[in-house]
């Protein structure tokens, strides 16, 4: 007996095949078997301690922005940064895993899983909009959902991986190209679902990718309106997509309010987000890097032809995870051929502006294109262009997906669906990257674990640690074997001390820090004491063994006490007596 | 017979004034009456020895040790011009000046070959022949200014696209040539360039027209490309690309738009140092900018890009430039396709900035297109010849701005210190 399904029953047996196949994605990748789920996926004192601060905060506040647990004895304030507040939609799904787990760790390890499982299912609902058809729709949504910016992206810029809204951004492009009745202000406007989804989708976009995302999509838009301008000869046409330009601007001006309040307050630290022309060249998206692999596979000769690039190229540096895996390869030279064809069946017609749309990105994002333009013209602040790959990846999988629908209605669609399955399975197999567990020694977060309890244990409650070497916060860069951000640790892993560190620079805490830390050991000991702390903590990693056998010499004789040395020697502490 | 008289008639005249216009714009734009013709413009300067070594080893006989691959007709006339004048200055300056004269005429030829008007046409080759890559390369590498033949690879693309015979009778015997031209300059790169172009105009040929011949005399071409690059190499000592070098020496897009010469404008003047004093890995690329004119041309070939296939105002033509200038852009932008190749295949090319004389032509061919396009739709000829005056005045303030103001900082310093060069002989005394 032939069973027939309406269409929502195909498409929710279509999620639960995605739901399935990115949990054994998951498993096979970071081999949740061997994954400790109360130590954080990552820890290794780089970008990713700051998202570790922000579930910390969530613990046991609603605002991430304030703390009083950082920057002591004055707290720290974060508005200084405008990316801070332009992630909301993934500090609100981190809030919710923080509260549901009770712990930050875990709270943060099962937010970053989360994002892999809402990539592939609105990539899939965007590709149902698009007319691909439902196979290809599974499996680039799940192509999506392991790119290789996504996978090497969650161990330090979370805020990045988290690209979930990016089919989003090219659907609202694309309706806004082929559709005269997006934004439409007229008496159908509120019968018109799709507005309501645009509307829904500008709040969403602009309030995920720490500003990047919602730039890039603005950019795109432009690039619709243009296109849009040019197909129909009516100023109309590109008006609407200037609308969707204007709500993002606006979704991002509401979040920059308590930047904006807190600047006219307390004035603009221009250290603290400084940005030179020459990052936009640096970290610059490369063409050679959309198609060169980071994972060998096992395979020798890529696996030279990687180490020849990654070891005599310049600049190369976060922008290696532009790869866009062999599917998004095969999409973007395929696109580039569709933009010679010419034909007016819908699929293509809507392949050439995809077509566009990605051109137009490498335009923006290669180094010195349009956004060395924008940095040097505009506004510097936006330098990552490398990070617009993912648009590119995204874009080039979305245009083999729909090309290998226009060639199931073409041809046989069983030999169509066999060829696209065994392609499209290879290529989420070539570009994953199987870890097998955490990325570094869970020792180590174990140490430094021990170590904070430690000295939580040693003090009392809520009192104030000095933290040692002084350090700049933002962009303070490693010192000696101390990672940039290591100092955050003693925050992520006591529940109520306060520590010196983290406070912005230039701003009162972090002028305390610097010109305590800069005073002679003794007169330092004897200020901190005077102000309330309750001893030092040194992260040893940061000095030459000299330099910190003679600062470990003076605070045993100075403040009498015994040191407290970690596991694994990394950090000790001083207790004021 | 009477139509025929007046068709050479005009092309006489359009001749005439290309030659005088031409004249005009270079003796103002390099300040040529300050110019001593006997001390070569760039001396001592990065990789301007490269002139000089030629023309050493033609005194001392020894020009055989010069790679042939490196750019042969710019060593044989270097050649003649040395046994013309026998002086070092005379033989580099004059060769480089008939150059740019060779560049306009052959520019013009080939767009008067395109059906462009006369007026339009002079326009783009005073704009070509006076691009600042010219002066760049005569002061770092001098062979790669002889640019000459660069229009024959975009008329090479037009061939392919819409010839619709392409091997029968005559027609295969000028694209030989043309090839063979274009090949016997720019050290290779020029010929590597032409052949990406030829095969991206293929590829559109065919998907465009199903028509397979396209593609197969871009393959036939590439192939003549490629036998007389071997045969040019023989002797030689393969290179092995640096990776490094590739990327070092990219395209920039943003150089596109920086001028070589401010005209005074304070503002302008600011623009080109602060760039340059901020932006990383400025060599030989700063000659990429494109003129006013090219730059027209580009922003009309990107705009090109996002129009539709259903478009009938847009000319295939044009449509097919900026198609080949994506390829070229794509090949030559810093970490492109060029750098991808060095990777794979370790070609010695490396310096893939040189793409951009290649995309300023089309850009500027596709300026002679709007150009004949505005014009053939004005009716009034008031309103023409006040367009053809504001064209003029635009093509001349871009090539002003297009002549580097490192020339005359070069020829200043050269004339100081290629005396005193000779003096110590350090230029084996060779006057």
């Amino acid at each position: 007996m032939k069973i027939k399904l309406k269409n929502w029953q195909y498409d929710c047996i279509c999620i639960a095949v995605i739901l399935a196949a990115v949990t054994i994605m998951l498993s096979w990748i970071y081999s949740w078997g061997k994954i400790d789920m109360g130590a954080p996926f990552y820890y290794g004192g780089g970008d990713e301690m700051s998202g570790l601060v922000n579930a910390k905060v969530f613990e046991t506040s609603g605002n991430n922005l304030e703390t009083d647990r950082l920057g002591a004895p004055f707290g720290t304030a974060y508005y200084d940064f405008p990316a801070s507040l332009m992630h909301n939609f993934d500090l609100l799904t981190l809030k919710i895993c923080v509260k549901l787990s009770g712990d930050a760790v875990t709270g943060n390890n099962i937010n970053i899983y989360l994002m892999f499982y809402l990539s592939a299912i609105i990539s899939f609902f965007v590709m149902k909009e698009l007319k691909v058809k439902r196979l290809p729709a599974v499996l680039g949504s799940i192509a999506f959902a392991f790119t290789p910016f996504v996978q090497s992206r969650i161990t330090g810029h979370t805020q990045l991986a988290e690209c979930y809204f990016i089919p989003l951004s090219i659907l609202l492009c694309v309706w806004l190209y082929e559709r005269d009745d997006i934004f439409c202000f007229n008496k159908q406007f509120f019968k018109n679902p799709r507005n309501y989804f645009a509307i829904l989708f500008i709040i969403l976009i602009g309030n995920n990718g720490i500003a990047y995302y919602p730039f890039f999509t603005c950019y795109l838009l432009v690039v619709t309106a243009v296109a849009k301008w040019i197909k129909t000869r009516r100023l109309s046409g590109g008006l609407k997509c200037i609308m969707a330009v204007a709500g993002i601007g606006l979704m991002l001006v509401i979040n920059m309010l308590p930047y904006i309040f807190y600047v006219r307050e307390n004035g603009s630290v221009e250290a603290a987000v400084r940005q030179p022309l020459i990052h936009a060249e640096t970290y610059g998206m490369k063409i050679t890097q959309l198609f060169m692999p980071m994972n060998a596979s096992g395979n020798t000769y890529v696996a030279d032809i990687m180490n020849r690039y990654n070891s005599n190229a310049p600049l190369v540096n976060e922008n290696v995870t532009s790869y866009i895996g062999i599917i998004g390869v095969v999409g973007f030279v395929l696109l580039l051929l569709v933009l010679l064809v010419k034909s007016q069946r819908e699929r293509l017609v809507r392949l050439r502006f995809l077509s566009q749309l990605n051109i137009f990105m490498v335009f923006l994002a290669a180094g010195n294109g349009i956004g060395t333009m924008f940095s040097y013209f505009v506004s510097p602040m936006i330098r990552g262009y490398n990070r617009a790959s993912v648009f590119i990846a995204y874009i080039s999988i979305l245009g083999i997906c729909l090309f290998l629908s226009e060639l199931a209605e073409r041809y046989n669609r069983y030999v169509v669906a066999g060829v696209s399955t065994a392609f499209m399975v290879f290529g989420i197999w070539e570009q994953s990257m199987p870890i097998g567990g955490q990325l570094y020694n869970v020792s180590k977060y174990y140490s430094d674990k021990e170590f904070f309890e430690t000295m939580e244990n040693s003090v009392e409650k809520e009192s104030m640690i000095f933290t040692l070497p002084y350090h700049i916060y933002p962009e303070g860069g490693s010192k000696n074997d101390m990672p940039q951000d290591a100092l955050f640790a003693g925050m992520i892993l006591t529940d109520t001390l306060k520590f010196s560190y983290g406070g912005v620079v230039g701003r009162q805490p972090d002028i305390y820090c610097a010109e305590t830390a800069a005073m002679p050991v003794k007169d330092m000991v004897k200020k901190l004491k005077e102000d309330g702390f309750a001893g030092i903590y040194i992260d040893r990693r940061a000095y030459t063994e000299d330099d910190l056998n003679t600062l470990e010499n003076q605070l045993s004789q100075i403040t009498g006490s015994n040191i407290i040395v970690s596991k694994n020697g990394d950090l000790s502490f001083f207790k004021f007596k | 017979m009477n139509g025929s008289k007046h068709a050479v008639k005009k092309e006489v005249i359009g001749a005439v004034c290309l030659m005088g216009f031409f004249t005009v714009l270079l003796i103002v734009s390099i300040r040529m009456w300050r110019l001593d013709m006997s001390i070569p413009f760039f001396y001592g300067f990065e990789g301007s020895q490269e002139g000089f070594n030629i023309v050493s080893a033609i005194c001392d006989g020894s020009i055989g040790t010069i790679p042939m691959e490196y750019s042969p007709l710019y060593v044989w006339e270097l050649r003649v011009m040395y046994a013309v004048t026998g002086s070092v200055g005379y033989a580099l300056n004059w060769s480089f000046l008939i150059n740019l004269c060779i560049t306009a005429a052959v520019t013009y030829v080939v767009l008067k070959k395109l059906k462009v008007s006369v007026f339009a046409s002079i326009m783009a080759a005073v704009s070509f022949a006076l691009l600042p890559y010219g002066f760049v390369q005569e002061s770092y590498y001098s062979g790669m200014s002889m640019c000459c033949f660069i229009p024959l690879s975009v008329w090479l693309c037009m061939w392919i696209f819409e010839e619709q015979k392409p091997f029968s009778g005559k027609n295969i015997i000028i694209p030989i040539v043309f090839v063979a031209l274009i090949g016997l300059t720019g050290g290779g790169y020029y010929l590597f360039f032409t052949c990406i172009m030829i095969l991206t105009a293929g590829v559109s040929a065919l998907l465009k027209t199903k028509r397979m011949n396209a593609l197969w005399s871009g393959l036939a071409l590439t192939g003549e490309a490629v036998i007389l690059q071997i045969i040019l190499s023989i002797g030689h000592t393969y290179i092995q690309g640096d990776i490094e070098k590739s990327e070092v020496l990219g395209l920039k897009l943003f150089q596109f738009f920086v001028p070589t010469n401010s005209l005074k404008l304070g503002m302008i003047e600011e623009y080109m140092q602060d760039y340059n004093a901020k932006s990383m890995y400025i060599n030989e690329n700063v000659g990429s900018y494109l003129g006013i004119i090219g730059i027209i041309g580009f922003i009309v070939l990107v705009l090109t890009l996002l129009v539709g296939m259903n478009n009938k105002n847009t000319s295939e033509r044009v449509r097919m430039y900026s198609e080949v200038m994506l390829v070229l852009i794509f090949v030559g932008e810093m970490g492109g396709i060029g750098t991808l190749l060095v990777v794979l295949t370790g070609t010695r090319l490396v310096a893939f900035n040189r793409v951009s004389v290649f995309i300023a032509c089309l850009c500027i061919f596709a300026v002679a297109f709007l150009i004949d396009s505005i014009m053939s739709r004005i009716s009034k000829k008031l309103v023409l010849v006040v367009f053809a005056v504001a064209v003029t005045g635009l093509t001349a303030v871009s090539v002003m701005s297009q002549v580097p103001q490192s020339f005359y900082t070069y020829t200043e310093k050269s004339a100081v210190e290629y005396p005193k060069a000779i003096e110590t002989a350090q230029v084996g005394g060779v006057r």
